[in-house]
């Protein structure tokens, strides 16, 4: 008996690892054309790990109403970008890929590992009939679409959020200079501002160098897309590709930064917040008093916080002026193209694949929806002027909730949005609100079309603003990194601004830097103004 | 016990005197079945991607094979200041690692065996060993919120007192250390069992020999307790060189941050960062190479030591 059992043990063993080895194949659905996608996001539903019997109610919906194969590939958030490079290295992953982050993009296009959309779908109709802003956007280098735009929207300013409920309890004004802003990032965290009787305030909070862009744009020195570094075209050196790090006044940006650190006024966390979440966290339990974030959240943070306390208020401010600068890189009015979705240069069928993608989403108003909004009919269908209803699941309590219907379809000044952009819910709930989201909308749109007419903003002439040369796509990890941790060090009174400059300075050069800049330069027909050597 | 000693051999006897026998019989095919998964485990995730060191001499990207580069990601590495600060980051934590987390187990164990009342050893004894099970990330996330200068209880107790917060996770000059006692507080339970079991097989007559003598506590424990568990510490002690670098990479990975990674940075984590997160592969490879190497090296010095120096002459290999 004892044989038999063991027998019967060793050949479980053997046959859970077998099944292990193999993994399990996704059955095919006959006949029909298969798209293959792997993304972070799909709908409404979040990331991989959120909504899964929302998600595999979708797919067969889908591909019964679409008569196609649609595979999906999920990976997971924290390492989506690793997993994608390694799973082309393996050679593992085919199809089209949603990527994120354009210089990744370009470094995987640059090396051979996606192909050039254009020549797949330059004759499609629905190519063609896209607006030529969203064709010609910012996946389109040299010529080559590298990449096929996930979005055709208003590009939203990040701008600065401020209590304002704690400034009228302190009797100051909405701060406009850089000045005025340390003063009441003092009063925020020294003087009571919430009249709570305690020291439980701090000015404000950030996650790194993305949450506080506007920290350096008062100091005329522009960041990336997403405050990484600060190799940019420069609307203050006439929009060639510079270092701002090297420049003079970064020493005034820095000692800010330090001043406001070492007295308590900027959150004693904020180089350790690993994500936007917990920033907007600490807004929104009432412990900071500011943060710079995507321009939508004075209106969601009042909404939320006004339930527990109506005197809750934020404003935007879209500058902070200085002796340096009075105007301000934002893309505000500008249109962005999300992300780009890019093509494995080895994918069988590639076109087919590619006009697949074309016409399944863009040919057909219900796949561009759905997209976004799950299973027509069920989760949404058009009102009587083809607005989007949202219909009662398990969101939004019950209750329909109208969206704005926007479209490439409709397009209208609010928020056309390609399918396979997810979207926040910020809207659910009742008409009310709904209509309340898209007053915001149109708020939003008024603020950056004032920062336009009043000169407060650059026009800048498309989002991606680094430079698109390999020699950059290379270093950049290395440079996002030296340029945190040089922050990071002056700002946390490690090393002096000069000092931290100096070392920034030092391993740039090192890292080939000088050659990239002349490189990205050249480029555009301009010459470099930064130098790293001494 | 019976039927295994048919099969397998004791332990030492030599070749002339085991019996010729068939390999798979109707008894053994089983116990190779039941090893065969972990077998093909170790081949798949240790002996099959071997080859793969080669990476380091190659530019390699995600489209593969480009070609050569001989020693140019090792000449990179070299002459990165990163790298070498990894590098002098984890021998300051191995140091401390030798010199505060080994032998805390020990010390643990000698302490908890002297320990009479069997529900307090026991309970002691399970709670200590109980953090071992908790996954690095959670260990973590639970030590930045108790440290936090916003929630964290040390903090509160510090402003309780009416001190100032400290933001501990920011000072670079306390991370090493703070790491240590993580590494202390996560493994002396679990580490000690081995060494409980060593000791409830030294003979108890031993000690009372020793009573006789006139040995008091302290000097049972030096002369009867510690030369029965040195053959397990040295065992344990040479085989941790196996793997030196183990260890680190979880909780530093979680901890580290910008202000400082001046002292967190290691080297396990440097190749993370280069090889995945900035998908320099052939770099990653060369940093891994080179971290083999030192292991490697360790290893057979620490085996050729304590050959030539321990008192029975006895190594690992």
């Amino acid at each position: 008996m004892k044989k038999v059992t063991l027998l019967l043990l060793s050949l479980v063993l053997v046959a859970t690892t077998s099944v292990f080895a193999t993994g399990t194949q996704q059955a095919a659905t006959a006949g029909r054309p298969i798209l293959e996608y792997t993304t972070l996001f799909y709908f409404d539903s979040g990331d991989p790990t959120e909504n899964i019997d929302l998600k595999e109610e979708f797919i067969p919906w889908f591909n019964d109403y679409f008569n196609v194969d649609l595979r999906l590939n999920y990976l997971p958030r924290p390492d989506y970008p690793q997993l994608i490079s390694m799973r082309l290295a393996a050679q593992d992953i085919s199809g089209i890929i949603r990527h994120f982050g354009g210089a990744h993009a370009q470094e995987l296009f640059s090396e051979g590992s996606t192909m050039d959309w254009l020549p797949l779908i330059q004759d499609n109709p629905n190519w063609l009939k896209l607006p030529e802003g969203m064709r010609n956007g910012e996946w389109m280098r040299d010529g080559k679409l590298i990449g096929m735009p996930s979005a055709y929207a208003p590009g939203r300013n990040f701008v600065r959020h401020i209590r304002k409920d704690w400034l009228d309890n302190l009797g100051l004004d909405v701060p406009t200079t850089i000045e005025e802003f340390y003063e009441v990032m003092r009063a925020f965290t020294e003087d009571d501002p919430n009249r709570s009787g305690q020291n439980d305030t701090v000015g404000m909070t950030t996650r790194t160098t993305w949450l506080m862009q506007d920290m350096f744009h008062s100091f005329a020195v522009p960041l990336n897309h997403v405050g990484a570094h600060a190799i940019v075209t420069d609307p203050h050196d006439g929009m060639r590709f510079n270092d701002g790090m090297l420049k003079p006044q970064m020493v005034d940006a820095l000692q800010n930064l330090a001043d406001l650190y070492r007295n308590g006024y900027l959150d004693p966390e904020a180089f350790v917040i690993t994500g936007g979440g917990p920033a907007r966290e600490r807004i929104t339990t009432g412990y900071a008093g500011s943060l710079y974030d995507w321009v939508h959240h004075s209106w969601a943070w009042n909404a939320s916080m006004q339930r527990n306390d109506p005197n809750v208020e934020f404003v935007p401010i879209m500058g902070l002026t200085s002796k340096h600068a009075t105007q301000f890189v934002n893309p505000g009015g500008m249109y962005g193209v999300g992300e780009p979705n890019v093509m494995v240069a080895w994918t069988r069928n590639a076109k087919e694949q590619a006009n697949l993608l074309l016409d399944t989403f863009l040919g057909n108003e219900v796949a561009y929806w759905s997209g976004r909004f799950g299973v027509y009919g069920k989760y949404w269908e058009f009102g009587p002027n083809r607005e989007i209803v949202r219909l009662p699941w398990k969101f939004n309590d019950g209750v329909p909730a109208y969206a704005p219907g926007p479209s490439i379809f409709s397009t209208n000044d609010i928020e056309p949005i390609f399918a396979l952009w997810q979207s926040g819910l910020v809207f659910q709930g009742n008409e009310a609100a709904s209509t309340d989201f898209v007053e915001r909308e149109r708020g939003i749109a008024a603020l950056t079309a004032e920062g336009l007419a009043s000169g407060l903003y650059f026009q800048y002439p498309d989002l991606d603003k680094e430079p698109r040369v390999e020699s950059y796509t290379s270093i950049a990890a290395d440079i996002r990194r030296i340029f945190l941790e040089t922050v990071t060090m002056a700002t946390t009174g490690q090393m002096t601004p000069q000092e931290a400059i100096a070392s920034y300075r030092q391993q740039m050069r090192a890292l080939g830097a000088q050659r990239m800049l002349d490189e990205a330069n050249a480029l555009i027909g301009k010459t470099s103004s930064t130098v790293y050597r001494y | 016990m019976a039927q295994f000693e048919a099969v397998v051999p004791p332990f030492g006897t030599t070749g002339t005197a085991r019996k010729k026998r068939r390999i798979f019989t109707a008894r053994s095919i089983p116990l190779y079945l039941m090893i065969l998964p972990a077998m093909v485990l170790t081949i798949m995730f240790q002996y099959i991607p071997i080859p793969g060191r080669l990476i380091a001499f190659m530019d390699f990207r995600t489209t593969g094979f480009q070609g050569w580069v001989g020693f140019e990601h090792f000449r990179f590495l070299f002459n990165t200041a990163y790298f070498w600060n990894a590098f002098r980051n984890t021998w300051r934590f191995i140091f401390l690692g030798y010199l505060f987390v080994f032998p805390a187990p020990i010390i643990f164990a000698l302490l908890l065996n002297e320990i009479k009342f069997k529900p307090f050893k026991k309970a002691v004894q399970t709670l200590t060993v109980l953090p071992h099970f908790i996954n690095w990330v959670v260990v973590s996330t639970i030590f930045m919120g108790i440290l936090s200068p916003r929630f964290g209880y040390v903090n509160d107790l510090i402003r309780a007192l009416g001190g100032q917060p400290v933001f501990f996770l920011s000072l670079p000059d306390l991370f090493p250390w703070l790491l240590t006692f993580l590494r202390i507080w996560k493994g002396v339970g679990y580490s000690a069992i081995i060494y409980l079991a060593a000791l409830s097989g030294v003979d108890a007559e031993l000690y009372e020999s020793a009573v006789i003598d006139g040995a008091g506590r302290i000097r049972q424990t030096l002369a009867v307790t510690l030369p029965a568990l040195a053959p397990t510490i040295l065992v344990l002690f040479v085989l941790s060189f196996s793997d030196v670098f183990a260890g680190l990479f979880e909780p530093v990975l979680m901890l580290k941050n910008p202000m400082i990674n001046a002292t967190a940075e290691i080297l396990d984590t440097y190749i993370y960062e280069v090889g995945l997160e900035r998908r320099r592969y052939g770099l990653g490879a060369a940093a891994g190479l080179f971290k083999a190497a030192i292991s490697m090296s360790l290893l057979l010095t620490v085996n050729w030591v304590s050959k030539r120096f321990s008192s029975e002459r006895r190594g690992i290999f």
